[in-house]
């Protein structure tokens, strides 16, 4: 039962981690992992991101909980994802009260200036003058509520907090072996940029206080730097400014290549960027359009897992980046790399797709049929909650896949494998890769896709079997549908 | 509502539209079908024809019967006598065909030098003689000499039928032993060499114009006729069945004349209930074995009417003319005989009826429970034998066409067959099963 | 056998046939063999709806409405069926005995006529819903319809 522990910091790390869980929502396998344990590293306790993110897992979560899938195979929701917390009910172990039940590391609700959190006011004169040194007034000013405003030297300081807290300790106790660890930040932000090296200098630290260092200090780990791949609109009010990326990215780069000791792989992503978002420092307002480059970051963390242990452990640091097959502003399935990623998220994603289309458009009509009728579907879709909580992550106007995909399409280098927005043809899914109809073959039907789940689902389903058997019913009609039908994968 | 819905009622719509535009059966038929014979119940299997083996054929040629065959110029029409035997002797001859022997004989008086009463003598011989008339006539014969005879001569073979012509005048030349009672143990005796169990007799009476001399029965002086009517006889001796095959073949054209037949057993007919025809109430008709009827509602307000229908044609005229004396035995039920008749008498008969030759109708009114009914016909007592008889012949001319104590000699024929069963058993009994539905 | 069970059950509904001379023929020729003919309509649209439109072809037609179009379809054949054997066979059989009806006879048969057509109806009807219990279990895309029991 090997898990994956992911660290998301910052902002990046949750929009990341978005992506990812589309992937693994869509039956995209994780290889040398059973259970993904997502630990979101914000002190911005009202990021939008992180909202969006942590709704997302969190119906998930509970989707999955339902669930009793047959392991190693390639259903929808194949692949667990669980709290930290709840480790503790999976493995046995003592629950800790301190530990909450939630993804996001609990920062105890910093609403206190840097300068208080230093108890500047408490220092030594000699400490006072190296705190001046290295922070500007300003700094020393600002609230952490919205987390370090793009300033890494804040947040350096600040995160240190966290190696001596109850979730890292419950982390340590619950690592096992064959665990592996990935961290998720960006190069250029506030939160990610601070946070990143100085967990990994903790966790691999021989003379860490935590428990089980020795499984720690030599268990694969990996990390995603994401470089600058958007610009903010200019806005004097805010202490972010875009342009200033470039520079805190050198610097940091600068600091990785001397200090970022015992890292197995690490990946760089980034990309030109030509859009502008809008200014916000943090709250709810930061909410961006989901990026293809988070895609492409959900795949490092894929590509982290199909590595061997040895081959990590043996050849470290990996050092990976990433290119797409056609360099175009409008990416589809077959810009990307035929060879890997093609293959490793077009069905799935096509498939996911197809279910969100169904469930849309086709779903209503079919109540009457014989598998809707074996799940009781009539009642179930309004009442139960599996079910709700799957129209939710579809088509929840905040953090559903749907949602997801239209954030991808509109962004700038748009991402746009379907064609949006989507109706009710099946036929017409993939962009570049419809299906062939002919006087005989009328391609992906109502009828055609209602039989095949007909035939899937041919005896009443009692309740509590009810969503196993829809997803599993779900994932093998449309993974067949796919196959046979969907050329070009 | 859904299209589907829409279509399917606007289609049943168009077909209540063509299935109304039926027309129910029993009504609007301009023409009716060649109709099929209904089944009725199949008769006992009639007797084999090929039983019957050999016909024997006795003429009376004494000096009195000469009257009957006079000599015809060409074109003459011939006495009725002629006419009907020298058929009747063609029909027996005719039989030979069939592979029955046939074998014709005179009866003539006893003599010293023979007390044999039959000489055999072939057809042509016979057939001449009817022709043209009696050569070497007998001076008389004896009534009981020659039945006697007649019956050795038929028990040597079996299958044998004997038809017997002539004018049945009992003259026994001891006038002491004519007196009535005396006559009848006569023929009873002489009948007695025969097992009345085994022979039926049937006797058909005629009459021909008789020119010449009569010589009467009371040994009275004779009377020399001119033409005028006399009786003659035809009597036909043998097993049961044989009698009634050769009756309705050979002597077909007595079939209407008077007649009486001495225990003759008749199949029974065959018969049914009628569908249509003079029905009413709820009844339907069964065929059986036995045919009957099922009634589906019967009270006292709406009795149950059926009629029943009977193929006679096996039966003696005489008995169909008797139809109407038909009996019904109700059995455990109210049921009455309301009337009785011909197919050519009374109203038109469907296709269903068409194989019964007389109906009978019944009316019914409380069924209980499964009952049979029996339809039975009564032998017809012939009034005729009477009318023919006469004690005294000596002035025939006066009296008309009478034998000699006709009556006597056909009672001593009745005591012959006193015992026996068909004596008193009806003509049929026809069971007819009624139950409720 | 046939004969008694198709008899009791049409008569159990309409009475004795009416006229009473027809009787035989009802129950020798018209109730057995319109009941035969009957059950194996139903049989035949029941494998129909479930078996050829449902399982060997793909077809839009799996809904409680589609089978209850498909059962008045039943309800109608059954009639037809109904009147055609009935009049033909009291047609025959009048012609053969050569009966005719009075008048009030021949308007109590047309009488007892549409309620045989009627009561055929509903007979077909009750046919088809009782095989298409047996036969839904054939069925893939039709399992379910119109309730989901027995399967």
């Amino acid at each position: 039962m090997a898990k994956l522990y992911i660290f998301g910091i910052g902002g990046t790390g949750s929009r990341v981690i978005r992506s990812l869980t589309m992937l693994l929502a869509a039956g995209v396998r994780v290889p040398n992992c059973d259970k993904v344990v997502p630990i979101i590293i914000d002190p911005d306790a009202q990021n939008g991101d992180m909202a969006r993110t942590v709704e997302l897992l969190k119906t998930y979560e509970r989707l999955r909980k339902q669930l009793r899938l047959t392991p190693d195979s390639n259903d929808f929701f194949q692949t667990e994802i669980q709290t930290l917390a709840s480790m503790a009910a999976s493995e046995n172990q003592p629950r800790d009260a301190r530990v909450k039940e939630t993804f996001v590391y609990n920062f105890g609700g910093m609403d206190e200036s840097y300068r208080d959190f230093l108890h500047y006011d408490d220092m030594p004169v000699e400490s006072r003058l190296l705190v001046d040194l290295l922070f500007t007034p300003a700094n020393l000013q600002s609230k952490l509520t919205v987390g370090f405003k793009g300033s890494p030297n804040v947040g350096s300081v600040v995160l240190n907090q966290l190696v001596s807290s109850p979730e890292m300790e419950f982390f340590a106790n619950s690592f096992a072996e064959g665990d592996r660890v990935f961290f998720i930040s960006s190069i250029f932000g506030g939160t990610g940029a601070a946070g990143f090296p100085l967990l990994l200098k903790n966790l691999r630290n021989p003379r860490t206080a935590l428990p089980r260092a020795e499984l720690l200090n030599h268990a694969p780990m990996g990390a995603l730097s994401v470089l600058p791949y958007f610009n903010l609109l200019a806005d004097d009010g805010s202490a972010i400014d875009s342009n200033a990326f470039i520079t805190k990215t050198k610097a940091a780069l600068a600091y990785y290549q001397k200090n970022l000791q015992k890292l197995n792989a690490l990946y760089y992503l980034g990309d030109q960027s030509t859009g502008q978002l809008a200014n916000h420092e943090g709250g709810s307002a930061q909410q961006n359009n989901a990026h293809f480059i988070e895609l492409v970051g959900a795949l490092s963390v894929l590509d982290f897992m199909r590595q061997d242990t040895d081959y990590l452990l043996n050849n470290q640091p990996l050092h990976y980046e990433y290119g797409l097959e056609e360099d175009v502003r409008q990416v589809d399935f077959k810009a990307l790399d035929p060879g890997q990623s093609r293959r490793l998220v077009g069905p799935d994603l096509t498939r996911l797709q197809l279910l969100a289309l169904w469930c849309r458009h086709h779903l209503a009509d079919t109540e009457q049929a014989t598998y809707a009728n074996h799940l009781q579907l009539r009642r179930a879709w309004r009442e139960e909650n599996f079910y709700l909580d799957l129209q939710r992550f579809l088509q929840d106007p905040q953090f559903g896949f749907e949602t997801w995909l239209r954030e991808l399409n509109s962004n700038e280098r748009q991402f746009a494998p379907f064609a949006l927005p989507a109706t009710e043809d099946l036929n017409k899914v993939v962009n570049g890769q419809f299906t062939e109809t002919g006087f005989f073959n009328k391609g992906i039907t109502r009828d055609f896709v209602r039989v095949k789940l007909d035939k899937a689902i041919p005896a009443a389903v009692t309740g509590a079997e009810g969503p196993t058997a829809f997803i599993q019913a779900f994932s093998d009609v449309l993974r067949d549908v796919v196959t046979e039908k969907v050329p070009g994968f | 509502m859904s299209v589907y819905l829409k279509g399917g009622l606007s289609w049943l719509a168009a077909s209540l539209l063509v299935v109304s535009g039926c027309t129910a059966p029993g009504e609007g038929q301009t023409e009716k079908q060649a109709p099929t014979p209904p089944k009725t119940v199949a008769a006992t299997a009639s007797p084999a024809a090929s039983a019957l083996k050999q016909v024997q054929v006795f003429v009376d040629v004494s000096g009195g019967m000469n009257g009957f065959v006079p000599v015809n110029k060409p074109g003459d029409a011939g006495s009725e006598f002629q006419r009907t035997v020298t058929a009747l002797l063609s029909g027996v001859e005719g039989q030979t065909g069939r592979g029955v022997r046939t074998s014709y004989y005179y009866v003539k008086e006893a003599t010293a030098q023979s007390s044999k009463v039959l000489q055999p003598a072939s057809y042509a011989d016979v057939s001449q003689t009817v022709s043209s008339g009696i050569r070497n006539a007998a001076k008389g014969s004896d009534l009981t000499t020659m039945l006697r005879e007649v019956l050795q001569r038929q028990q040597a073979q079996p299958g044998t039928v004997s038809i017997i012509v002539s004018d049945f005048i009992y003259a026994p030349a001891n006038t002491k032993n004519v007196w009535g009672g005396k006559v009848s143990a006569d023929v009873k005796d002489a009948l007695s060499v025969a097992d009345p169990s085994k022979l039926a007799v049937s006797v058909f009476a005629n009459t021909s114009a008789f020119r010449g001399r009569f010589y009467p029965g009371r040994r009275t002086a004779p009377e020399t006729l001119t033409g005028q009517q006399l009786p003659y006889y035809v009597w036909v001796l043998g097993p049961a069945p044989l009698v009634a095959q050769v009756n309705r073949t050979v002597l077909g054209s007595l079939a209407g004349q008077p007649q009486v037949h001495f225990n003759a057993t008749f199949p029974t007919p065959t018969y049914g209930a009628v569908t249509g025809y003079q029905g009413q109430g709820g009844w339907f008709a069964v065929a059986g074995p036995p045919p009957g009827v099922q009634v589906t509602a019967v009270s006292a307000q709406e009795p149950v009417k059926f009629v029943v229908g009977f193929d006679l044609k096996n039966l003696p005229q005489p008995a169909q003319a008797g139809f109407q004396t038909l009996e019904l035995d109700p059995a455990n039920t109210d049921a009455k005989l309301l009337k009785t008749w011909a197919a050519t008498t009374g109203p038109a008969v469907p296709a269903a009826g068409k194989s019964y030759s007389h109906f009978a109708q019944v009316q019914l009114s409380r069924l209980p429970s499964s009952q049979t009914l029996h339809l039975r016909l009564a032998p017809a007592t012939p009034s005729w034998v009477a009318a023919y008889s006469t004690t005294d012949d000596s002035r025939i001319m006066q009296q008309g066409a009478k034998t000699f104590l006709l009556g006597s000699v056909l009672q001593g024929v009745t005591d012959f067959f006193a015992g026996q069963p068909a004596a008193s058993a009806p003509l049929f009994d026809a069971p007819l099963l009624v139950k409720p539905d | 056998m046939l004969q008694k069970l198709f008899t009791t059950l049409y008569q159990a509904v309409l009475g004795n046939p009416d006229p009473a001379s027809l009787i035989p023929v009802y129950r020798q020729s018209i109730f057995p063999g319109v009941g035969l003919y009957t059950f194996f309509l139903a049989l035949a649209l029941a494998l129909l709806f479930y078996v050829v439109l449902n399982r060997v072809l793909t077809t839009p037609y799996f809904k409680s409405s589609h089978w209850a179009v498909v059962l008045l379809l039943s309800a109608v054949l059954g009639a037809t069926i109904a009147w055609q054997k009935a009049a033909a066979d009291i047609n025959a059989q009048l012609a053969s005995t050569g009966q005719q009806l009075a008048v009030g006879e021949a308007a109590t048969l047309k009488r007892y006529l549409w309620g045989f057509t009627a009561t055929n109806a509903l007979v077909a009807a009750l046919f088809f819903v009782l095989l298409s219990f047996l036969v839904k279990s054939l069925s893939v895309s039709a399992r379910t319809t119109p309730v989901r029991w027995p399967n």
